[in-house]
């Protein structure tokens, strides 16, 4: 509403009515012109707002928190299988390479020399499928041929010499 | 106007206290200038104010030059503190023999540094570390005083070595990781193997060889890492794919490889020869099963050999391979319509070419035989006979036709194309010699495919001594099927074979290389040895040597034996059949090829005078 510039005074009293008089009021400075004050909006109050806005950007945060320690998490085991990983393939390597030397053919034919073995002779063949047996088989003589020494190391005295020499 | 307006007019009550004058606010501001300087609130504020502002405009200085104007130098530098790049070394690949058995493999291993700078007193942990490592203590001692700020004192430790080595607790020594080769065989196949050199590079053999294959190529990765040096996940990741090494198959077989070594080093021993070589062959395929020198190294420590046991004699040395060449010629004449099996042929004591004159080592029963009893018996004038009937071209093409003069192609480092001078060359009497194996040098390998082709039929295969490459997958990636060459019929073969047959008959050089039930078919050789410095034939130096090849009707192993000054005895069929006998009989019953029992047709080998 369009508030007029001066509030109207107030309805004169109707002459018909009169008073006593009243006593006439000191002379006061000229009134400072009256303004309609516009009436300020109605404000929601402040702090649910807040408390929202901070609850958003705490969950924000504890959400981000929580994602970087899980994929941390993983890192860190990550490293720790790699690190044990790498030390078993060693392990395993190791026992595959004593093998590997533990079956190589001097090596079981110097523990079966040494259970008193002699390398077989000329074997029996069994022919399929009539069942023929074919061969005379190894001989029951000994035969010193096949005394196999495991050592096939040979040097010649040339050879023996440049060995031993400091 | 509403209520509500008018409630908020205030008007001034009657009880409001009058306002101050003017002159009593100017008074007490007089009063405040004189006291303080900066009594007023806005010139406190305003001094306020300007500090503040002072230390952001400095904040916001080095901001814009932190983030404006030196921005590439500040980045790079954070993120080399940051990223790192690790090497992803490619692991080189095994080497197997035929049935997946490894011959060369690479372990973890550890290496122990130093700092020479940070050792404190080099001969005390010297001592220290000379038990642990198994370096003498002044050469320890002498690496850990040099000027130098790195140093390796041992290499190729095995964990717990180095454990015990870190327990000590040493300022300055460091345990650093690094790889080491294997050969779990030790001396098995060393010679076709080969080693690496401590960096891992080969040095000899397939090894070598192969060297790029098995090696691979490095990859790398290169990440964000935190302080503790664990890499950051969402960071910057890079990786440059690794090429793991392939593994290699041979051809070798492990235990007939085995057992020609040991066979022919008890033999040696027994004879006190020089040197020896055993080449088995499978003739159908050309692959190499067993390819024995002696003496040999163990691949394990090459430094502990000398170099000539570190050759592949039977690839690299050559010799004159003497009356197993025999077989070329005659397969030559046979080719060429020269002469049939049953042509008679004059063997007289004596014959001459040029300036020489030939005999053979045992004069001959009957003053004629037939071209079966030339060969069976080795007869050298018969040979030579004959060769001259050839001519000296036609002889050469055929030797050249069964590889001689020219590398197998097997692929292996160090091979020798043998000597073989062509026809237009051939002094007077190699006229003579050549036909009977002498004045022309060959490999043991080279001597080897020259039979495996007689037991293929006529057909030559280039030997081989590679299956194939294997991925870390596991598959097997065969080799280029090697080149093939018809060289005599078949037909022709198949006589051959029976003239060799008699061979390990009665009258036959190498009865010692009969197999009981099997049929065996080859050459003996007593050949002399050259020197190579002076070019001239070394006074009773000879090779002994035998090729021969089982089940003779249908061909599955060759087996070559070459031994060098035996001092026992000088004839092959004295010192080289007994180990093709248990070479042979070993590879065939490993073969599971069992005994024919069939008898080889009887053939004329002698000519009765009295017809």
């Amino acid at each position: 509403m369009t508030a007029p510039a001066r509030a109207p005074l107030p309805q004169a009293v109707p002459r018909a009515v009169q008073p006593q008089r009243l006593p006439v009021p000191r002379p006061r400075p000229p009134r400072p012109p009256l303004q309609l004050v516009r009436p300020r909006p109605a404000r929601p109050a402040r702090t649910p707002f807040v408390v929202v806005l901070l609850a958003v950007g705490g969950l924000g945060l504890l959400t981000l928190l929580l994602l970087n320690t899980v994929v941390a998490q993983d890192a860190f085991r990550l490293y720790a299988l790699q690190t044990s990983g790498v030390a078993l393939n060693e392990q395993e390597q190791q026992l595959q390479k004593e093998v590997d030397i533990e079956e190589s053919p001097a090596r079981l034919a110097e523990r079966a020399r040494r259970l008193g073995m002699v390398a077989g002779g000329d074997p029996l063949f069994l022919q399929l499928p009539d069942g023929r047996v074919l061969g005379d088989g190894p001989s029951m003589e000994r035969d010193a041929r096949l005394d196999i020494d495991p050592q096939v190391t040979y040097r010649t005295d040339a050879q023996q010499r440049w060995q031993e020499a400091p | 106007m509403t209520e509500r307006d008018r409630r908020r007019i205030r008007r001034p009550a009657q009880s409001d206290p009058v306002p101050r004058p003017q002159s009593l606010a100017r008074r007490q501001a007089r009063r405040s200038r004189r006291r303080v300087p900066l009594g007023q609130p806005s010139r406190r504020l305003g001094v306020g104010l300007a500090a503040v502002l002072a230390l952001l405009a400095l904040l916001a200085g080095r901001l814009v030059q932190l983030q404006g104007l030196d921005t590439q130098a500040f980045a790079l530098k954070a993120e080399e503190e940051r990223v790192r790049t690790v090497a992803l070394t490619a692991s080189r690949g095994d080497i197997l023999d035929r049935d997946g058995h490894r011959l060369a493999v690479t372990v973890a291993a550890k290496a122990v540094t130093a700092d020479p700078e940070l050792i404190r007193d080099p001969t005390a942990a010297a001592q220290q570390l000379s038990p642990l490592v198994g370096v003498p203590v002044p050469e320890l001692a002498e690496r850990l005083g040099r000027a130098s700020r790195f140093v390796y004192l041992a290499r190729g430790l095995e964990a717990a070595a180095a454990e015990q080595v870190r327990a000590l607790g040493i300022a300055g020594v460091f345990i650093v990781s690094e790889s080491r080769r294997v050969h779990p065989g030790g001396e098995l196949a060393a010679n076709v193997v080969g080693f690496t050199s401590q960096d891992g590079g080969g040095q000899a053999g397939v090894e070598l060889a192969f060297d790029e294959l098995l090696t691979g190529r490095d990859g790398s990765r290169t990440m964000e890492v935190d302080s503790e040096g664990r890499p950051i996940p969402s960071g910057i990741s890079r990786v440059a794919e690794v090429v793991e090494g392939r593994s290699v198959s041979l051809t070798i077989d492990r235990d007939l490889q085995w057992r020609a070594q040991e066979a022919l080093a008890a033999q040696l021993k027994a004879t006190r020869a020089e040197q020896g070589s055993v080449t088995v062959m499978d003739p159908r395929t050309g692959e190499v099963l067993a390819m024995a020198t002696a003496p040999t190294f163990d691949a394990n420590a090459p430094g502990l050999s000398s170099a000539p046991e570190r050759v592949n004699t039977s690839i690299s040395n050559v010799f004159e391979p003497g009356s197993v060449n025999k077989v070329i010629t005659a397969a030559a004449a046979l080719e060429e319509g020269v002469v049939t099996p049953d042509s008679v042929i004059d063997v007289p004591l004596g014959f001459r070419v040029s300036d020489k004159v030939f005999r053979d080592a045992h004069p001959p029963k009957t003053p004629q035989l037939t071209f079966n009893g030339v060969i069976a018996t080795s007869s050298n004038v018969g040979t030579i006979t004959v060769a001259q009937r050839l001519g000296d071209q036609r002889l050469y093409d055929y030797l050249r036709a069964f590889g001689f003069g020219s590398k197998t192609g097997i692929g292996l480092p160090g091979e020798s194309r043998g000597i073989l001078a062509e026809p237009q060359d051939w002094w007077g009497s190699q006229s003579g010699t050549i036909p009977i194996g002498q004045g022309v040098s060959a490999t043991a390998l080279q001597a080897t495919s020259v039979y495996a082709t007689i037991a293929n039929g006529g057909v030559r295969i280039a030997p081989t001594v590679v299956r194939g490459t294997l991925g870390s997958d596991g598959q097997l990636q065969p080799a280029d099927a090697p080149e093939t060459r018809r060289v005599i019929s078949e037909d022709n073969t198949r006589k051959l074979i029976h003239m060799l047959e008699a061979a390990t008959g009665d009258e036959g050089t190498a009865p010692e290389a009969r197999i009981d039930g099997y049929r065996v078919a080859g050459k003996t050789g007593t050949a002399r040895r050259v020197d190579p410095e002076t070019g001239r034939y070394i006074r009773g130096d000879y090779t002994a040597s035998f090729i021969g090849f089982a089940p003779a009707e249908a061909p599955r192993l060759v087996v070559q034996v070459s031994i060098d000054n035996p001092r026992t005895a000088i004839y092959g069929g004295a010192v080289a059949a007994p180990v093709f006998r248990d070479v042979m009989a070993f590879g065939l019953a490993k073969a599971k090829v069992g005994p024919t029992n069939t008898k080889a047709p009887p053939l004329e080998l002698f000519v009765n005078p009295d017809r």
